[in-house]
């Protein structure tokens, strides 16, 4: 019997990683496992279960993956899949430890996806000189990307401070 | 020499229980036992302290070791990361001391 499936178009903002987490936890409540990331998630029809999921940003990994999942696998966390450098864990057991459990790495993810940011940043700016002529239509979408990145950073930079003076 | 940065919790429990060479869930599971059940150090927290560590050279690979058909890296402390340990050993134990004596009111001036 073939499992039934379902496809979701969702686009989330870096920032928006704890959202995330939560609306992936609701759909298995609604007895829809994750079977595949991205902007087009793909849900499997399960039981309706409690599960944690929780994201996690690496953009490098110099011992290679398997090192990585194997750390996660043992620890009670199953990789469901990535997409870029966001990876995406699911874990039904409460033995389960958390994928941080101190707030200098919890801060450290964000510290990466702050330098991704600044560097998307930083290329936008360098295109946006007056010295390069481009169409209105061009100039238009870079306004609007630059104002995303920024706005990204400085909810990005909040969360870094609300995690260094409330620890949470 | 200078003066070294105190290491985070997590990091000092990392390089004591690579005293001997352990896999990443060996170190997980040694300190959870250590603690008596209080610290639970998660895997992206042990991924990316484990990184660093090899970066600074604190510890080395060891080698490979197979449980149950599954074949896990395994970790050691190298002699750098021996004396970092040594270091914070006993600045930790100083500062406890400083502090056990301030507190019980000596050292007299007021």
């Amino acid at each position: 019997m073939k499992t039934e499936t379902k496809r979701v178009f969702r686009l989330f903002f870096v920032w928006q990683d704890e959202a995330e987490e939560k609306w992936l936890e609701r759909q298995e409540r609604d007895g829809w496992r994750l079977a595949r990331p991205g902007p087009l998630y793909l849900f499997e029809r399960s039981t309706p279960a409690e599960a944690r999921y929780r994201l996690d940003y690496r953009s490098r990994m110099p011992g290679g993956q398997q090192e990585y999942l194997d750390l996660f696998r043992d620890a009670g966390w199953h990789w469901v899949g990535r997409f870029g450098g966001w990876q995406y864990f699911r874990s039904s057991s409460p033995e389960a430890p958390e994928v941080f459990s101190d707030v200098t790495s919890r801060m450290q993810k964000y510290k990466q996806m702050l330098a991704l940011l600044l560097a998307a940043l930083l290329v936008n700016l360098i295109t946006f000189t007056p010295h390069i002529r481009t169409l209105d239509w061009v100039r238009g979408v870079q306004i609007v990307v630059l104002v995303t990145l920024s706005y990204g950073m400085l909810r990005i930079l909040l969360r870094l401070r609300r995690l260094r003076t409330k620890g949470s | 020499m200078g003066r070294q940065e105190p290491l985070t919790e997590t990091t000092y429990l990392i390089l004591a229980a690579l005293g001997e060479a352990r896999h990443g869930y060996g170190v997980m599971q040694v300190v959870k036992l250590a603690s008596f059940g209080q610290i639970h150090l998660g895997p992206g927290t042990l991924y990316g302290a484990l990184t660093k560590l090899l970066e600074q050279g604190w510890i080395e690979r060891a080698g490979e070791t197979e449980t149950g058909g599954e074949r896990r890296k395994m970790y050691v402390l190298t002699a750098k990361g021996r004396e970092v340990m040594e270091r914070e050993s006993q600045r930790l134990q100083t500062l406890a001391h400083m502090g056990r004596f301030l507190l019980a009111g000596a050292g007299g001036a007021k």
